[in-house]
């Protein structure tokens, strides 16, 4: 098992009230699965992925990540564990602007104190890998939407994340490059990364082997 | 919405602020430029003054004698009139029980009409005809007077027997305070006590010399005429110099009259104000004006570039170029303009304060003239231009689709933001590191060892009406029982500079066996060493005993001796052997510093005199409580002198009067270099928050890449830093040059330590770090997912 959420909850505050943004979810999550999270917007899709991501805190219930009890530990700790074990990949790719394709490539690394030398060979690696090598000097403002994401990806997935989060990959993209982005997440599943990916296309959701539908905050 | 309020009030702070400092360091340097330029013939006024160059090296004076304005006038064709004035010590005016101290100018009849002091009552070209005329300022007119008609009324001037009585003829409007010539009272220069000797005497100096040329002839034809002038009524001293400085040929260069024209009389002469402190006050100004333009024009351009995506909007909706110009320049406009009227109001309520902390005169109606007026327009629309229009302008050649995808933002206007920035950081560490220096070399000062005592030491001026002898003579025997008082003494000359503000000083020079030496003269009285708490060295103390103690007994310092080259001094004769009698060194002491204690100790001769006037008494106490002294001595001195003015100070601050100018513009160069670090801190502050706006995506994307907030907040302090650091890279070495060259005009200085510097350098950069940090630890330790959550 990787991953589990027992009974969580997640509310704001609004004017006296308390609204609910997540509300007694249940998930369990083994290795190697490929979850596809739907549901309308502003049910609570994203706010659920930054949970599991450990990005974002809720205020009641369980959720253990490879058996460390995950609601209970310091911010440290959290932080530790997700740069280890997670890689995040966004709607609008997220790479920085000022950096090239290979220093943004490099930049999680940075943070998880990786030296010099196996920064540069992972970045060589997954540059190859992702057949990039061509583009590694290039700034995000001059690759196309479908490459940029390949980056995104490809930086989520240079520390070798045991699970990757995937917030609609596929929303800026059309739909070629969406096709794309998903037989990469095919091929990752398949050699044994966990996905969790938030998709509005019913056709992107058949690449995973599970769905879970979300309705105001509640899995239905 | 709430960011804008801060932003525009931090703009207006910082523009006040700097507006109000800004307005007093311009009026002040306004004040010392604008003096006596109210002269209506001022083209045609200059003040003479004599050059010598003898033994002892150059000299310039000012003061003249009595009979080269009648000279001047009758030999000089170009000259129209030539005119005495003659500004004196207090005199004390009496009218019916009033009584009071004033200055009284003695000059010539046509005063009123070479000089521009517009006379309010009575008539200015014949206020003067009668030799015991006078008229008086307004101020003292209604102080003696109150608001009775002065006219006709007797004045009586003087003290004792010396009284001289005048008919009052005239009032004259207060002479304005950026005059030079200041006085409270004008009367006939055949008034003066010792006219009668004064009048053909060359060889006493004592009063200025105006002339005024006639109106075509050029200043350098009369100059030339002067070298005549000079061989025609100086002759003796001609071959007086000429026998002192065989090297010099031109008897020109021995000996010369020079003309001042009464618009540098200010900066000119003995006691002037340097011009280039009045500079220096400028360009103080002028960068602190800079540091809150460079504010202003940063901020209101990352502000606008901030709003590029509104504004790319409201082109779509068809809003000319020029529209958008009018909103960003006006905006800057206003902002500039509410700024300003804030800094006026505060520099008006400044000014009070401002003029008796430093001593000025300024006024704030002074600004409302052209060229201020024209200035400070000027300023006005270029930077507002800068600020509001550039940006408009830039904005309004991008194209359309880049400005509505927010492609601005990307390309952040950094390099003119971070020159701005850096100049900003260079100007104010450039202030602190001189305003620094200059006060270690100061306190250096106050610490130099001065050679005799002067914590514990009083100094009275004896004053103009008082006859010193007959006081210190009286003062001596009030006072010998009193077990506070140590010792008293007389001299002719003051230590340091006193509440009286006169400095006196006489070089003698002599030959002595092939030797040239030049010495300090001193008159002094029995008890001057031991009131100092000098040692003698050899010899003996000056003593009653000895009857020609008082004749032609010296007692001279170390450095004496060695310029005379004599090993064995005591009971040596020097000088004066054409009298036959020469002056007996009696004793030797240690050197000390009678004058400045920057410059060198020079050679200096004591002696005492039964007839030579005592300008000062010196009393040394010894007590936990000085200021009782003090109070308990005037109260001695007030019964000894029917009242006279009180002007006693201590020794020690005597010596601190000496660096007056130095600590009045090391202060105000402080508080400049406070003001400057502060306001390049306010944009620095406002300069973190529009970057840390910019970044606000970046550093959530780096937060979830990992990056901690240690990271985070490291990561901008260090995009700072290294701004901080270039502009410290650029102040340093301007200010060690600029302090090394400052310092090598005192004689004993301090030398420039690095760890200055380091000093100076580490609080700017503390300061910097502390004033970004307020953002950046907000910016670092909020939720990624808040600032990702945008679309
Ligand atoms: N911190 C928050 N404060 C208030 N409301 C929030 C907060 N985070 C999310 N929401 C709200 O919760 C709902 C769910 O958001 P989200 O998880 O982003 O939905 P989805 O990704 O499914 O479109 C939305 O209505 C959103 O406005
Ligand atoms: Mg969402």
């Amino acid at each position: 098992m990787l991953l589990q959420l027992k009974n969580v909850f997640k509310w704001v505050n609004s004017g006296g009230q308390r609204v609910f943004l997540l509300k007694d979810i249940n998930l369990t999550v083994e290795e190697g699965e490929f979850i596809s999270v739907m549901g309308p917007s502003g049910s609570g899709k994203s706010t659920l992925l930054n949970v599991i991501g450990m990005l974002d805190s809720f205020d009641e219930g369980e959720y253990r990540f490879l058996d460390e009890p995950v609601h209970t530990l310091k911010e440290k700790h959290r932080a530790n564990l997700y740069k280890q074990y997670i890689g995040f990949v966004f709607q609008s790719y997220h790479l920085l602007d000022d950096l090239t394709v290979q220093e943004n490539l490099e930049m999680p690394l940075l943070y998880k104190k990786v030296g010099s030398s196996e920064r540069k060979s992972l970045v060589a690696d997954t540059l190859d890998r992702f057949n990039i090598v061509g583009k590694k000097d290039l700034f995000p403002a001059q690759l196309s939407g479908g490459q940029q994401q390949l980056v995104g990806v490809a930086r989520a997935l240079i520390s070798s994340p045991k699970l990757v989060l995937a917030d609609e990959p596929t929303g800026n993209l059309n739909s070629k490059q969406g096709e794309e982005i998903m037989e990469l997440f095919k091929q990752l599943n398949n050699e044994g990364v966990t996905i969790i990916q938030v998709t509005h296309s019913e056709k992107n959701a058949t690449y995973g082997s599970r769905i879970i539908n979300l309705l105001d905050g509640r899995k239905i | 919405m709430r960011r804008n309020k801060l932003h525009s009030a931090i703009h207006i702070f910082g523009l006040a602020i700097a507006f109000s400092i800004c307005i007093l360091l311009f009026l002040t340097a306004y004040f010392h430029l604008s003096f006596d330029s109210f002269h209506k013939d001022k083209p045609q006024l200059f003040r003479t003054s004599r050059h010598t160059n003898s033994a002892q090296g150059p000299e310039m004076s000012s003061q003249m004698p009595l009979p080269a304005a009648a000279a001047l006038r009758t030999d000089i064709p170009e000259v129209e009139t030539a005119i005495v004035v003659n500004m004196g010590m207090p005199e004390n005016l009496s009218y019916e029980e009033k009584n009071m101290e004033r200055v009284v100018v003695r000059t010539d009849p046509d005063f009123f009409e070479v000089f521009n002091f517009p006379v309010l009552i009575g008539n200015g070209s014949t206020a003067l005809s009668g030799l015991q005329d006078i008229a008086l300022s307004e101020t003292t007119a209604k102080a003696i007077f109150g608001n009775s008609d002065p006219i006709g009324k007797e004045l009586k001037i003087g003290r004792g027997e010396d009284v001289e009585y005048y008919t009052v003829t005239a009032v004259v409007k207060d002479c304005p305070k950026n005059s030079s010539i200041r006085f409270d009272a004008v009367a006939r220069t055949e008034s003066l006590p010792n006219y009668a000797q004064l009048q053909n005497d060359w060889g006493s100096n004592g009063s200025s010399v105006f002339i005024k040329i006639s109106k075509n002839s050029e200043p350098q034809k009369v100059a030339m005429k002067l070298e005549p002038f000079v061989e025609k009524y100086y002759p003796d001293q001609l071959a007086q110099l000429r026998a002192d400085r065989p090297d010099v040929k031109e008897s020109s260069e021995l000996l010369s009259l020079d003309l001042t024209n009464i618009n540098d009389v200010h900066f000119s002469g003995e006691r002037s104000a340097p011009k280039v402190l009045v500079y220096a006050l400028m360009s103080l100004g002028a960068f602190i004006l800079l540091i809150a333009c460079f504010n202003f024009i940063n901020l209101n351009m990352a502000n606008s570039f901030k709003r590029s995506r509104e504004l790319g909007v409201r082109k779509t909706l068809g809003a000319y170029k020029g529209q958008l110009f009018m909103q960003l320049w006006g905006e800057a406009f206003l902002l500039y303009f509410v700024g300003f009227m804030l800094g006026l109001g505060l520099a008006s309520q400044l000014i009070p304060v401002f003029n008796a902390q430093f001593g000025g005169g300024i006024e704030i109606s002074a600004l409302f003239q052209p060229t201020f007026l024209a200035i400070m327009t000027g300023v006005f629309l270029l930077v507002t231009l800068i600020a509001g229009g550039y940006p408009a302008l830039k904005l309004a050649n991008f194209s359309l689709v880049g400005v509505l995808k927010g492609k601005i933002s990307t390309k952040r206007p950094g390099a003119l933001r971070n020159s701005l920035l850096v100049s900003q950081f260079a100007i104010s560490s450039l202030l602190i590191c001189i305003s620094w220096i200059a006060g270690q070399q100061l306190d250096f000062l106050r610490e130099v060892p001065i050679g005799f005592e002067k914590e514990q030491v009083i100094s009275i001026p004896v004053g103009y009406q008082q006859d010193g002898r007959k006081i210190l003579a009286r003062m001596r025997n009030q006072l010998v029982n009193d077990p506070n008082i140590v010792s008293i003494t007389g001299t002719g000359g003051n230590l340091g500079r006193g509440l009286d503000r006169v400095t006196v000083r006489s070089v003698v020079g002599f030959d002595y066996k092939q030797n040239q030496v030049s010495a300090d003269w001193l008159l002094a009285d029995y008890d001057f060493l031991r009131t100092l708490q000098i040692p003698i060295l050899k010899g003996r103390d000056f003593d009653p005993a000895y009857a020609t103690d008082t004749i032609n007994a010296f007692v001279v310092t170390e450095s004496f001796v060695k310029a005379m080259g004599e090993p064995d001094p005591i009971g040596k004769y020097f000088g004066g052997e054409e009298a036959g009698l020469g002056n007996r060194i009696i004793g030797v002491i240690p050197d000390f510093n009678a004058y400045s204690p920057s410059e060198k100790a020079y050679p200096i001769a004591i002696h005492l005199s039964a007839s030579e006037r005592i300008n000062y008494i010196f009393l040394k106490v010894k007590s936990d409580n000085p200021q009782m002294v003090m109070e308990h001595i005037a109260a001695v001195w007030e019964k000894l002198t029917d009242n006279a003015f009180f002007k006693a100070s201590f020794l020690d601050e005597n010596l601190q009067a000496w660096y007056e100018g130095e600590i009045i513009m090391t202060t105000v160069f402080s508080i400049a270099s406070a003001i400057a670090i502060f306001l390049s801190c306010l944009g620095l502050f406002a300069m973190s928050l529009m970057v840390i706006e910019l970044r606000t995506k970046e550093i959530g994307i780096r937060k979830v890449m990992g990056a901690s907030v240690n990271c985070i907040v490291g990561m901008i302090s260090i995009h700072f830093l290294k701004l901080v650091l270039v502009s410290l890279l650029i102040a340093i070495p301007l200010a060690w040059y600029a302090m090394e060259i400052w310092i090598e005009n005192y004689e004993n200085r301090i030398s420039i330590d690095p760890l200055t510097f380091l000093g100076v350098g580490t609080v700017v950069i503390v300061v910097a770090l502390f004033t970004v940090s307020f953002h950046t630890i907000k910016a670092a330790i909020v939720n990624p997912v808040d600032s990702l959550r945008t679309e």
